[in-house]
């Protein structure tokens, strides 16, 4: 482990992070936008961890529980969404983001 | 977590969880009993657990490591309940109307409480987030709760989608602090940035400025508002008036104690962006209100205006901006229930939210064109109303740390805002109604708006009463910066 | 003499025009105006009993303060609210300033509210009227009353909203919303300046009380930056209520509410709330050179520039409104100079013939149904009543010997001598130009042919919606409408008494509450009759040239406009006769041509100044609401984008 330190795994994180966020942006795909975000989400997980392990800390498991509850937070927000994703194919026959602009100005 | 914890200091949120699931079953079972009632139903219980809070007036004590139950979480949580219970009142008659599922919507308002208090109370970041998710999950999934109505959906989409969006970056900010800091205490967070800054890396800078991203969004301050007008008229009206309320003064409770207790030391690196933030965000909230023709997404451009002046605040953090900034964000809440109850009253009556659709208001049904006018003047700041008094008193105070030039833009803002709030009280009292039959006077919203608009004369002629609460509870999040500090780090696990 | 005025009837004075406010409201919600069982003639007998009671507690205090020669009497503030440093407390000012603006005030609004009776009988808006004249008078007395910066500048907006919903009163005419939207919107320009001079004080001395600031002022605690952005901040604001140059605009459109509430905006509330503010915080003002030079420069443009449009104008309303803006000019010009004193007895005094030149208007329009003077002529016959009233307020507002004006503008004038001689000439040249529309205004209204009243055709002209009864020949209005009249009239005489030469009753109440300090800065100076004399004179002169005009026609614009009047596009064109007259005057005078620059500035500098800031306002905002698409990848974006400024913003300004 000597040559992988805490380095290393931020910029995964971030690496990640930036994938996410590149494609919720980009996709059009409403479930593909919510992949972006569940990478996001994993990016953040992995700075979790490894802080976790790596850094000088009174409370060195929290970062343990923190990735813990944000994997059920993620879930939940995944189920809203397919939720709400369902629905709006039933309403429009479509999943695209950028067909819903009915409310706008 | 081996130390014994006090369960009953939750006790309000017990109640509430435990309310939420007995209307999903008095629903279920009892069908009989009525969409509109079940909704007084809901509200007894929000008021009940906001009783419930006052036990612990003047105490300060600590649910373990992650929330406290002092005079600051004891005002939240009375404002939240207490809002809470208004908008159960006001939705009865629109659920009865407009909705399935009762039982589900009255309950996910209450868990919405939940989240609300738990921000207020919570010391600790995860504990914080996962309140503030609580917060939001259950208003997404009320901002789409009309099902079949295609603007539902895609508010709450967008909603959702954002939400989560800027969740994520929040979440990096957290992780980033917690790995320079080495802790998720606001306290210990503090302590450490008291100390010797010099060695503190740019990774907590990063941290920082995520934060206010993600909290920006939980606000709606400029830049990262674009969901609001969005949001605010794509869902039921209820929920709108619940956003507007429930949801920033929860995210201002966090904000306000999060960069009081943890990031204050700091406050010379951040206090210029925001208040970066707070003139963007009265200026885009105020200039794009004029052109707005909905009354719902004029609400929502008014309100992201008033973010800008809570913002201020903020910028010019101190214990008595603190105190100023709690006033103003009870005046806010008080006096924009008042409005969103006479425009749910409207929607009740006519299914319209047009500005326009509100000509000749006055004659059709005065009490609630006059409470909409005098709710509409507190927002722009006239004298008699909360909202002069409140806002006068911050940028007092803003004024006082240095800041006299963000009180001035504030000022200035706060006189433009006037223009478009004559808009619609010209629409009401010049404008002639296509009918001139009087509404029917339904007399429990009728009530609860009299008692509202009694508050906002209360806070705007004689604030002293609730500025004495709010100076009781900010005290308790300035003193915690040093009595807890030291205590924080044995009792750590 | 009586006893000292207990606080609680001071309170009082404030108090009882609110609650009759709060009765007529409440009775009005209550429906009983519908089911008859409240005669909307009970708010009026209501309201003129509170402004009756008002008044007389007012003499009460007026009373007292003489006794100590205008000194300050002192109750106890009473504490609102502490945040932090900031203590905020609430309590009354009473001393001489205060209770001589306060017999001003409720004595006009008592004659108003008496004329108002009758004016209004038939209008639906009755009880609407009398409540909003009740808070607009309970306001102004609360503004006068109070004892910190704040608590005046609540009812000082309260006036501003008051006037908004009386000049709108009317609000079925389009013309009328606009006025009133016109009025609220320009005073609440120089509403910001008062409110960033409030936020200014306060960080300068850490208080609000008035008292304190004085000290602060004096003691020369506060920075002369400071200082003088403070008294400019306050004077933005009482150039915006006293219609001062540059936000004056709004003042002669204000003409579209009843004419009571012109008579009272113009006389004793809202456009005197701006000298009474400056002469409030005099001490501050005299210990600042720059402040008071800007108060003389804006003062003595305004004198002149409203002087010269109310030449031309041709409704009579439009005529006194240029001539409010030209006296209080002369006001903030006395200010300017270092005559508080003078000011405001000039303020008391104009009080009484405006009033009366108002209400005479409204007594006119009452009998010709028009407020257009083309349309008179010849009323003297009809309405020696309000003729004879009438005279005696233009004579006192030219200011001939002795009737009041003369007293309070002949102080002014030699206060000017001595401080800033140029200011003396300004004053003059306002003299001549005053009496030269007085004499129009009084030739075209009286004298000559009666012409015939409000056409059938031209109701728009009709200004006050009941004139549409149409009077073959006009007919002398009724006695509660001439009462006031004569009550105003004597007031109009007799009012300058109270301070001449010899007898300064009037001033020393006025200058008692100055401290020392602030009295020593005053002008004081004496009669002196070359200056009297010389005013009269130039008075003479005035209405000499406007007899010579528009009488016996010597110097005869009315030999063309004869010649025209035939033509039937006169009757409907206002504007050719506007255009007609200022022909006239290029030709006769060679002024028409500072007018028409006057005019020109007034169309397309100030008001295209504010247009254009609104249309770029508009602009703007139409491109801000543009950039909400409805796309939620572009709000993510943006978001994103606001992330990424959040760490530079932090990161650049961390080292």
């Amino acid at each position: 482990m000597d040559s992988v330190d805490l380095e290393h795994f931020l910029v995964i994180g971030a690496i990640l992070f930036g994938i996410g966020l590149y494609m919720s942006l980009a996709k059009r795909n409403f479930v593909g936008v919510l992949i972006g975000i569940e990478l996001m989400f994993n990016g953040v997980n992995l700075t979790f961890i490894s802080f976790s392990r790596f850094v000088e800390s009174a409370e060195p498991l929290n970062g343990h529980i923190f990735v813990i509850f944000v994997i059920t937070v993620a879930a939940a927000e995944a189920a809203v969404a397919l939720a709400l994703a369902v629905l709006l194919y039933r309403l429009r026959d479509t999943i695209n983001v950028d067909q819903i602009d009915l409310l706008k100005w | 977590m081996s130390t014994s914890l006090e369960w009953g200091l939750l006790a309000p949120e017990f109640l509430l969880a435990g309310w939420a699931a007995f209307i999903i079953l008095i629903d279920l079972f009892w069908g009989g009993l009525g969409k509109e009632r079940l909704g007084w139903l809901a509200a007894i219980g929000a008021a009940a657990a906001g009783g419930l809070s006052l036990i612990w007036v003047g105490d300060t004590k600590e649910f373990g490591t992650l929330a406290d139950i002092n005079d600051y979480t004891t005002l939240f949580r009375v404002l939240f309940c207490g809002i809470g219970a208004t908008i159960c009142i006001l939705s009865a008659r629109y659920v009865k109307d407009r909705l399935l599922h009762p039982g589900e919507f009255y309950a996910l308002i209450l868990l919405a409480v939940i989240g609300a208090n738990g921000m207020a109370a919570a010391h600790e970041l995860l504990t914080a987030y996962i309140s503030l998710e609580l917060l939001s999950f259950s208003l997404y999934t009320l901002t789409a709760y009309a099902k079949f109505d295609l603007r539902s959906n895609e508010a709450g989409l967008k909603y959702m989608l954002l939400g989560a969006f800027s969740s994520a970056i929040f979440l990096y900010g957290i992780g980033l602090i917690y790995g320079t800091t080495g802790s998720t205490q606001f306290a210990v967070i503090g302590d450490v940035l008291s100390g010797d800054t010099s060695d503190i890396e740019w990774g907590m800078y990063m941290g920082l400025a995520l934060i206010i991203g993600g909290l920006g969004f939980k606000v709606a301050a400029v830049p990262f508002h674009m969901y609001t007008p969005d949001a605010y008229e794509g869902a039921p009206i209820p929920i709108t008036a619940l956003i507007s309320a429930l949801a920033k003064a929860a995210g201002f409770a966090f904000f306000l104690k999060l960069f009081a207790v943890a990031f204050l030391p700091l406050i010379d690196d951040w206090r210029y962006f925001i208040a970066g933030l707070a003139v963007a965000t009265m200026a885009l909230g105020n200039l794009v209100a004029i052109q707005q023709r909905n009354m719902k997404r004029l609400l929502a451009y008014s309100s992201i205006g008033q973010v800008g002046y809570l913002l201020v605040g903020i910028a010019a953090l101190s214990q008595d901006t603190a105190s100023a900034l709690v006033l103003h964000l009870i005046g806010y809440a008080v006096t924009n229930l008042a409005a969103f109850t006479c425009i749910i009253l409207y929607y009740n009556w006519t299914g319209k939210e047009e500005i326009e659709d509100y000509k000749g208001l006055a004659q059709r049904a005065p009490y609630v064109a006059l409470c909409l006018t005098i709710a509409l003047f507190s927002l722009a700041g006239m004298p008699l109303f909360a909202g002069f008094t409140t806002k006068f008193i911050l940028f007092q105070a803003a004024a006082d740390e240095d800041m006299l030039w963000l009180a001035g833009v504030a000022a200035f803002f706060s006189f433009v805002s006037l223009y478009y709030y004559l808009i619609v009280i010209r629409e009401m009292y010049v404008g002639e109604a296509e009918e001139k039959t009087r509404f029917p006077t339904p007399w429990l919203e009728y009530t609860a708006l009299t008692v509202l608009i009694a508050g906002v004369f209360l806070i705007g002629l004689y604030p002293r009463p609730v500025l004495e609460l709010a100076e009781d509870a900010t005290a308790t999040i300035f003193v915690s910066e040093e009595l807890e500090s030291g205590e924080d780090l044995v009792g750590v696990p | 003499m009586l006893d000292p005025i207990k606080e609680g009837a001071v309170w009082a004075i404030m108090f009882l025009p609110l609650a009759s406010f709060a009765i007529i409201t409440l009775v009005s919600f209550l429906g009983l105006t519908r089911s008859g069982a409240w005669s909307p003639r009970y708010s009026g007998y209501l309201t003129i009993l509170a402004i009756l009671g008002s008044f007389l507690l007012s003499l009460w205090a007026l009373d007292s303060v003489a006794d100590t020669d205008g000194a300050r009497i002192g109750f106890d503030s009473h504490e609102w609210l502490t945040v932090g440093d900031l203590q905020v407390n609430i309590g009354i000012t009473l001393d001489g300033l205060a209770a001589v603006m306060l017999v001003v005030v409720t004595g006009v609004s008592l004659l108003v509210q008496i004329y108002s009776q009758e004016y209004m009988r038939e209008d639906e808006g009755y009880n609407r009227y009398f409540a909003f004249m009740s808070l607009f008078t309970a306001s102004m007395l609360g503004l006068v009353l109070a004892s910190s910066v704040l608590q005046l500048f609540v009812f000082w907006e309260l006036v501003g909203l008051c006037s908004y919903l009386l000049i709108g009163f009317w609000f079925q005419k389009d013309s009328a919303r606009r006025a009133a939207l016109k009025a609220f919107m320009v005073t609440r320009i120089g509403d910001l300046g008062f409110m960033i001079a409030l936020l200014i004080i306060f960080t300068q001395t850490g208080s609000l009380d008035i008292d304190e600031i004085y000290e602060a002022a004096i003691a020369g605690a506060i920075g002369s930056t400071a200082l003088t952005l403070f008294a400019l901040g306050l004077f933005a604001g009482a150039a915006g209520k006293s219609a001062q140059f540059p936000l004056h605009t709004w003042l002669p459109d204000a003409m579209e509410g009843p004419t009571p509430v012109s008579a009272l905006i113009h006389a004793a509330t809202m456009v005197a709330a701006g000298v009474y503010l400056v002469a409030r915080f005099y001490p501050v003002f005299a210990v600042s050179e720059d402040a008071l030079l800007t108060i003389a420069i804006i003062g003595s443009i305004t004198t002149i520039g409203a002087a010269l449009l109310g030449i031309v104008a041709t409704d009579i309303k439009r005529v006194m409104a240029y001539s409010t803006i030209s006296q209080l000019g002369y006001m903030m010009m006395g200010l300017g100079v270092g005559g508080m004193v003078a000011a405001i007895f000039h303020l008391f005094t104009h009080a009484f013939f405006k009033a009366l030149l108002f209400l005479g208007a409204g007594s006119v329009n009452h009998a010709t149904g028009t407020f257009d003077m083309r349309l008179m002529g010849g009323l003297r016959k009809y309405m020696p009543i309000t003729y004879g009233t009438m005279i005696v307020a233009s004579v006192a507002l030219v200011g001939i010997f002795p009737f009041s004006g003369f007293w309070s503008k002949d102080e002014i004038l030699a206060d000017a001598w001595a401080d800033r001689p140029w200011v003396f000439v300004v004053g003059m040249a306002g003299v001549y130009l005053t009496a030269l529309y007085v004499g129009r205004m009084i030739i075209m209204t009286f004298w000559g042919e009666y012409r015939g009243g409000v056409q059938a055709e031209d109701e728009e002209h009709a200004g006050d919606a009941h004139a549409g009864a149409h009077h073959r020949a006009p007919h002398e209005s009724p006695a509660l409408m001439t009462l006031p009249l004569l009550v105003l009239a004597v007031l109009a005489f007799g009012a300058g008494f109270l301070n001449v030469p010899g007898f300064h009753w009037l001033g020393d109440i006025i200058e008692g509450w100055l401290p020392h300090e602030t009295e020593e800065l005053l002008t004081h100076t004496d009669f002196k009759l070359w200056i009297a004399a010389t005013s009269v004179a130039i008075g003479l002169a005035g209405l000499g040239t406007a007899w010579a005009i528009y009488q016996a026609k010597m110097l005869d614009p009315a030999r063309i406009r004869s010649f025209l009047q035939p033509l039937p596009q006169l009757l409907d064109n206002r504007y050719y006769l506007d255009y007609l007259y200022e022909t006239v005057f290029v030709k006769e005078l060679v002024l028409g041509s500072a007018r028409w620059g006057l005019a020109l500035w007034d169309e397309y500098v100030i008001d295209g100044a504010v247009n254009g800031l609104a249309s770029a306002t508009g602009w703007s905002a139409e491109q801000l609401k543009l950039a909400q698409t409805g796309q939620v990848q572009l709000y993510g974006g943006v978001m994103f984008l606001g992330t990424i400024a959040a760490v530079i913003g932090i990161l650049v300004v961390n080292p």
